[in-house]
């Protein structure tokens, strides 16, 4: 069971709101995470590992914003972008992933 | 009959403030001398009433509840949220809202087939409060905050926030008693953040818009410049929708006063001015 990437985005932007929690959880108390999280999900939180967490699926806002909390400005663009570049993500990628395609070279009948 | 005396439409780039010991003498004096001709036009207009227009960063709204547009109808308005105060260092804003006037921007949206949600309880986030901080540092002026939907799929179309930026203009016409009104937004120019492109600037993108913008050239501004095609230039490309809204305020009016400076520390901060802008007794076509 996981949360996925709807609720885990809703779970994190809940604890990012929660000055207190968010702050124990930079701290590293880890028991103030969201319930219901699934193996992958908890590994990416308990290891601060935010590039996990967009390619779980998490908003890349939600994502940036935790880093703002955790780590020094520069950390997101020095450490995350560069292992990101591949990943996919529900939320970063819709436009691409809905955008009509090309028409088909070739006959009319295929 | 209400009137629109100004609009402003700048951006709300945290790293001005985040960054700010990062940035050359040059950064300063170029973009704070932008912010100070926004904020003299504005102080110039001397308006009753704002009307803000930005997004959220997925702060007051999130997965669970997050409308296209919303508008803010509580007599307080203040932000921007714990971290973004003190980690980021960004400005604060505190002051009044205005009741009455959301509930005409409500209505007079609704009529017009926008669809606005009410948003009874509220916290502003930076992309309110930098710009509210810089053109109203008193927070003298009672601002009733629009929210736009810029981040999380599906987005508004450009022509719809467009329309409900044409739907505004006639709910500040139809204000009673000679209310002055001014319009702020806030919006961007190429930029990601949190996703793959972040940190890769599109300046072949910043250089064609903002010709249209310094032209006032609402066609392609508007038509071009779509939900699919802004977001390939960056996730928060998106906010130009903003953007979108305060061309359907002003008509067709190329605007008054064109900043733009690309910072290395902070990155692009565009400001828009239309002083006296065109006045919404005038019929909406």
């Amino acid at each position: 069971m996981t949360l996925g990437p709807y609720q885990l985005t809703q779970a994190l932007h809940a604890m990012l709101l929660d000055r207190d929690r968010m702050l124990a959880y930079r701290d590293g108390d880890d028991s103030v995470l969201p319930g219901g999280l699934g193996p992958g999900e908890r590994a990416a939180l308990s290891g601060r590992d935010l590039a996990g967490l967009y390619r779980l699926g998490v908003h890349p806002l939600v994502v940036f914003h935790l880093s703002a909390v955790l780590f020094p400005r520069s950390h997101y663009l020095r450490a995350v972008v560069p292992r990101i570049q591949d990943a996919a993500n529900p939320f970063h990628d819709y436009y691409a992933r809905r955008r009509p395609p090309m028409p088909a070279a070739g006959g009319r009948d295929g | 009959m209400g009137t629109l005396v100004a609009a402003v439409a700048m951006t709300h780039n945290p790293r001005i403030f985040w960054n700010a010991d990062a940035a050359t003498e040059e950064d300063r004096a170029a973009v704070g001398g932008a912010f100070a001709a926004a904020r003299a036009a504005l102080q110039a207009a001397a308006p009753d009433l704002v009307i803000a227009v930005a997004n959220d960063h997925l702060h007051r709204f999130g997965l669970d509840n997050l409308p296209a547009f919303g508008v803010g109808t509580a007599a307080e308005v203040a932000g921007p949220y714990w971290y973004e105060r003190e980690v980021m260092r960004l400005p604060g804003y505190q002051g009044a809202g205005h009741p009455d006037l959301a509930e005409d921007i409500l209505w007079g949206l609704s009529e017009s087939g926008i669809g606005p949600s009410r948003c009874g309880a509220f916290r502003v986030d930076h992309a309110f409060t930098v710009p509210l901080s810089v053109v109203l540092p008193d927070a003298d002026v009672p601002v009733v905050p629009v929210f736009v939907n810029t981040f999380v799929p599906p987005l508004p179309g450009s022509a719809r926030c467009f329309d409900m930026g044409r739907a505004l203009r006639q709910v500040i016409a139809d204000r009673p008693g000679g209310e002055r009104v001014a319009v702020v937004a806030s919006f961007n120019l190429s930029v990601e953040v949190g996703g793959p492109g972040m940190g890769r600037r599109h300046a072949d993108f910043d250089d064609r818009v903002l010709g249209w913008i310094a032209d006032g050239d609402i066609g392609r501004l508007v038509g071009e410049l779509t939900p699919e095609r802004l977001v390939g230039y960056g996730n928060s490309t998106a906010e130009f929708l903003n953007y979108h809204a305060v061309l359907g305020v002003v008509g067709e009016r190329a605007p008054d006063l064109v900043r733009y400076h690309q910072a290395d520390a902070w990155g692009g901060c565009p400001v828009v001015v239309w002083r006296a802008a065109t006045k919404p007794s005038q019929p909406v076509n």
